[in-house]
């Protein structure tokens, strides 16, 4: 049983794009989250927090900066959508000398900001280097959250023994070429295949992984503080 | 000093009689031999002068030890530094062979990155006597505490195939090393091995260092004649075929192949290599085991096969690409045959010369052209040849990123003085002029990673104790290592047999192209995909024609400044409607077809086209200067136009010309009336068009991984590498927005204004340009010139379109592109 999305008749691009799924309104942000408003929930996906540190202890110079940076968009997105419930879906962290003493308080000190923000994270494989997070980022932690019909996970791959059952997920880092040879851009898309809806990463000092939208049965582009409907 | 019995040529009692003086200096010649013996030779003079005079019992060698040869032998006295690794098994022979003779009690190693394990912890405690070995495995000898106490018994340096390592980054760091090896012998003699040419005063005071003694330049003469042919297509079609590799000539080189024992057939790409090797062996599938395949990116192994079946005279043709420019001579070679253009004079002799080194022998080179247009090139080179207009090679300057990886290699085998490092930097031509307010930034990356400290905590690579620089740790040391030699390269797979046995390297990005199951031609054999794991690709043997031909990324050669010259001259004697030699009368059809549609630009025209097509709106500018020159060029008109109004281009260029293609109307017009060709101004617009066209972006891919930013993983890393693995983009990215005056990233915009653009080549053009009448023809279709730009692919963008506006017309198009089926069709 696939199923399909509803978008709202919007063309055009604007910050945020509404889609639905089996009658739950999904909004796609222009800053790469996902925001359900019935249930007031926030989905972030893959921040690798504390990525800079793990090149920089491998002898590589990155410069600081970029979690303050994360955090501050994680705030935004916060303020912006009142939400009561932020997921992480996966990859919070980068590997095992992300976690420094910096980044520990700094997010610390962010969770303080937000304190009656409840917070789960949805494990990813670059989490396995964490096997508890520090009691002052009270985080829930699980593998699989399920809400009324639809299962956040983080990797694709094992969103498949859900059977057809929806899901979302991140973990691929989507990015989609738009254009032809002359003249083309990549851009981080929110990539949908007939039963999950893959989501971009979030913030910058990322990789991605290029995806075809022929393969995809509807993909949302980001770029430039709006969502462009790259197909549908 | 006889070391054999044919009698020495005067160029050999030359360079013998100045480094019997101790005197440095550079050896040239075109094509001829017996320059190693001549600098052998001279160097084991030296020695022997040396002994006599100073050290008649040598008493002072260190932990002398009766045990074994290598430790009774000579101290290193001579180093010889090859730019291919793939060449100093042969150099180390052609040193043995005086040795033995002569019956001195010397060791001649090698070391490169091939040599076993084992090998080099020995020479680590005590190197051989003379030592082969490229600039990198240098550069990690000086990272060891033990070898810089050895190499003060170092007497001679010898820099072979100088012209090839001096004008890239290597020879930077063959200048640093130059200069660290001085410091630890000041009475050290330098000697550069060269083929001719523009520039050899400037390559032997590059070699020297500044600062050093006159040195002598001797010219060794070349012995041997050269013959030049040209492969002319019997029909020369309307349209240049470029793209097709050149195939259409096949009969013909299988015909000239047949016709002598032995052959080379040179190509300018690895791609072109495989391909023409399975072309050959498909028509004459009766030379299967007699032909062979030679590239860099094959396993040593292959290569040391064909190589040695050519020596003995067992193979009929290898195909193969620049890896068998240098090297020792195949005697048993009787021709040359050369796919595509040269793009050098000096390039086109070196190839021929590798042919005809048997007693009255004559250096024949058979031309292939890939496109007709490339008949004009040889016949360009033919004039250039005649009037011994060779090019130059420019040493390169001031590049951090090396210097940065220099010093770190320096701290690692000898904690160093702030300032005595300094002052021994300047000695080398690259660093001559290298400011304070540089040297201290150098200082601070490696110390800290960049000025501010906060900006990189916990990160440090070398500590200060006492005035002294040292490395962190162990660590900091094996990882300088590995990430020494990182020739800037994609990610490279090794290519495996399931049942075993390698094959070489592929690139990565070509292979997450395929599918399992998919076939790719490859070291001349029909592979078939199995799987890909842990940088590893595995394959089948299989059958069948069709095959993706593997890419590998790379510079391609620009036309040199000479040779594009003489083209513009060349087809300003065929605007005269004079076509002279075979291979213009070939291609006059052609040219007259270019005449009717548009017309032929002559030395004092610059021609443009304006042509539109499905694609959209083409611009073609033919100034004829070559592929860096129009690079710069295409990003500075397109700026200029852009200018004008918004609009999006993309650019391709070749050797002869630009193309600007955009999606709407371009403002020509009132560009031209702007002065679109001005040289005003140009460093400033250059700059801000290089932010447009994102070109500093590309350059910084090759500085951040010599830096150190990127990591190539190493053996055995496994997974957790790839954690650490980022691209180059994502770097530029953080650094410009993190830390925007990092030096890394202006040393990028640099190397583009100056090497990459050769600003000063470009405004050279743009002043010519000036001084030409400007012509702007609207053909019906692209003109014979335009076809070979339009179906070259390397393209770049410019754009002052509004990113959102840009986006919002190419989301739409894709709409169009990717089309409903059921939709009914409403193109004309």
């Amino acid at each position: 049983m696939a199923q399909n999305l509803n978008p709202n008749k919007h063309r055009w691009p604007s910050p945020i794009l509404g889609i639905q799924v089996d009658g739950t309104r999904l909004q796609l942000r222009s800053d790469g989250s996902l925001f359900l408003p019935e249930q007031r929930l926030l989905i972030i996906s893959d921040l690798h927090l504390g990525k800079d540190a793990s090149f920089r202890a491998a002898g590589i110079p990155v410069p600081t900066g970029i979690n303050a940076r994360l955090l501050i968009q994680i705030s935004e997105a916060v303020e912006a959508t009142q939400c009561d419930h932020l997921i992480f879906l996966g990859d919070l962290i980068h590997n095992r000398h992300s976690l420094t003493d910096s980044l520990m308080s700094q997010f610390a000190d962010w969770r303080t900001n937000h304190r009656e923000l409840k917070t789960t994270l949805v494990r990813g494989n670059h989490d396995r280097h964490v096997s508890e997070f520090p009691q002052s980022w009270q985080l829930e932690t699980c593998r699989l959250h399920t809400l009324k019909g639809i299962n956040l996970v983080h990797d694709p791959a094992s969103g498949a023994s859900l059977g057809n059952q929806f899901f979302i997920c991140g973990h691929l880092h989507p990015v989609v070429t738009v254009g032809s040879k002359a003249d083309r851009i990549r851009l981080r898309c929110f990539a949908q295949y007939q039963n999950h809806l893959v989501m971009p990463a979030f913030g910058p000092f990322k990789g991605g992984l290029n995806l075809s939208a022929r393969n995809m049965s509807a993909c949302f582009a980001i770029s430039d503080n709006q969502i462009w409907c790259v197909k549908n | 000093m006889k070391a054999n019995e044919r009698k020495p040529f005067p160029f050999q009692r030359a360079v013998w009689k100045a480094m019997r003086e101790g005197k440095s200096g550079l050896l040239h010649s075109p094509t001829g031999t017996g320059k190693t013996l001549a600098v052998w030779l001279g160097a084991l003079a030296y020695w022997k002068n040396q002994q006599s005079s100073h050290e008649k019992a040598p008493t002072n060698l260190p932990s002398r030890q009766r045990r074994s040869n290598r430790n009774t032998a000579e101290p290193i006295r001579v180093l010889w530094l090859t730019p291919l690794r793939a060449l100093a098994a042969d150099t180390m022979l052609a040193l043995q062979e005086p040795v033995d003779a002569l019956e001195l009690p010397w060791t001649v190693e090698r070391r490169t990155s091939d040599t076993s394990s084992t090998v080099k912890t020995k020479q680590k405690s005590r190197l051989p006597s003379a030592l082969v070995t490229t600039p990198e495995s240098l550069s990690i000898l000086l990272t060891y505490p033990k070898t810089h106490d050895q190499f003060q018994s170092l007497q001679v340096v010898v820099l072979d195939e100088w012209h090839e390592l001096m004008s890239s980054k290597r020879g930077v760091q063959t200048e640093l090393c130059l200069a660290r090896l001085r410091r630890l012998n000041p009475n050290l003699i330098t000697w550069a091995v060269s083929a001719t040419i523009g520039n050899v005063q400037q390559a032997m005071e590059t070699a020297l260092g500044p600062g050093a003694p006159e040195g002598v330049v001797v010219k060794a003469p070349s012995r041997r004649k050269l013959s030049l042919k040209s492969i002319i297509p019997k029909k020369i079609e309307r349209f240049p075929w470029a793209g097709h590799m050149g195939l259409k000539s096949l009969p013909a080189v299988v015909e000239a192949i047949d016709a002598v024992s032995s052959s080379l057939v040179f190509t300018n790409t690895r791609s072109q290599a495989e391909r023409w090797y399975s072309a050959i062996l498909h028509a004459r599938p009766d030379w299967a085991g007699q032909i062979g395949v030679h590239h860099g990116s094959l396993e040593r192994k292959t290569r040391a096969w064909v190589e040695q079946e050519l020596d003995a005279g067992n193979l009929k043709c290898v195909v193969c690409t620049s890896s068998l420019d240098l090297g020792v001579d195949f005697f048993p070679v009787q021709q040359v045959l050369q796919i595509g253009s040269p793009k050098g004079i000096a390039r086109l002799m070196q190839r021929a010369g590798r042919s005809g080194h048997y007693p009255g022998g004559k250096s024949q080179l058979v031309f292939v052209p890939t496109h007709a247009l490339e008949l004009v090139e040889l016949a360009a080179a033919k004039d250039a040849l005649q009037r011994n207009h060779i090019e130059d090679r420019i040493p390169l300057s001031g590049c951090l990123d090396l210097l940065a990886q220099h010093v770190v290699s320096i701290a690692c085998g000898k904690p160093f003085e702030e300032n005595r490092l300094l002052q021994e930097i300047k000695e080398t031509h690259a660093y001559r002029y290298l400011t304070e307010q540089e040297w201290e930034w150098v200082l601070q990356f490696v110390r800290q990673g960049g000025e501010s400290l906060s900006a990189y905590p916990d990160f440090a690579r070398l500590i200060e104790e006492q005035g002294l620089h040292r490395v962190k740790d162990r660590r900091t040391s094996r990882l300088q290592r590995m990430s020494i030699g990182t020739i800037p390269s994609d990610n490279e797979m090794q290519v495996r047999y399931m049942k075993g046995g390698r094959l070489g390297k592929i690139e990565e990005r070509f292979i997450s192209r395929l599918k399992p199951g998919d076939k790719f031609l490859f070291a001349g054999k029909t592979l078939k995909l199995v799987m890909t794991r842990d940088m590893t690709v595995w394959v089948r043997r299989a059958k069948g024609q069709v095959a993706a031909l593997p890419r590998w990324y790379g510079g391609r050669m620009p036309l040199s400044s000479e040779l594009s010259e003489a083209v513009r001259g060349k087809l300003g004697e065929a605007a005269q409607g004079i076509f002279k030699g075979p291979e213009m009368k070939a291609i006059k059809p052609l040219m007259e077809l270019q005449s009717a549609w548009s017309l032929i630009p002559d030395e004092n025209t610059l021609l443009i086209e304006q042509v539109k097509t499905r694609d959209g709106y083409h611009i073609f500018v033919y100034p004829f200067e070559g592929r860096l020159v129009h690079e710069g060029l295409a990003a500075v008109i397109a700026w200029r136009i852009a200018q004008v109004s918004p609009i999006t281009f993309a650019t391709t260029i070749n050797d002869y010309g630009i193309e600007l293609l955009s999606p709407t109307e371009p403002p020509l017009e009132q560009a031209l009336a702007q002065r679109l060709f001005s040289s005003v101004d140009l460093v400033n617009q250059i700059e801000k068009c290089m932010n447009a066209g994102e070109l500093d972006r590309r350059q910084f891919r090759d500085i951040a991984k010599i830096a150190g930013l990127v990591q190539s993983g190493y053996p055995g890393a496994g997974k957790s590498a790839r954690q650490l693995q980022a691209s180059s983009d994502l770097f530029f990215d953080v650094f410009k927005e993190y830390d925007p005056h990092n030096l890394l990233l202006q040393q990028a915009r640099k190397e583009v204004l100056e090497y990459q653009l050769e600003s000063d080549r470009l405004a050279t053009a743009l002043d010519r340009i000036a001084g030409s009448e400007i012509k702007i023809t609207s053909p019906p279709k692209p003109t014979p010139l335009a076809f070979p730009i339009l179906v070259d692919r390397l393209r770049m963008k410019l754009s002052s379109e509004k990113l959102s506006d840009r986006i919002a017309r190419l989301t739409q198009q894709f709409e169009i592109a990717a089309g409903e089926p059921t939709r009914p069709s409403t193109r004309r």
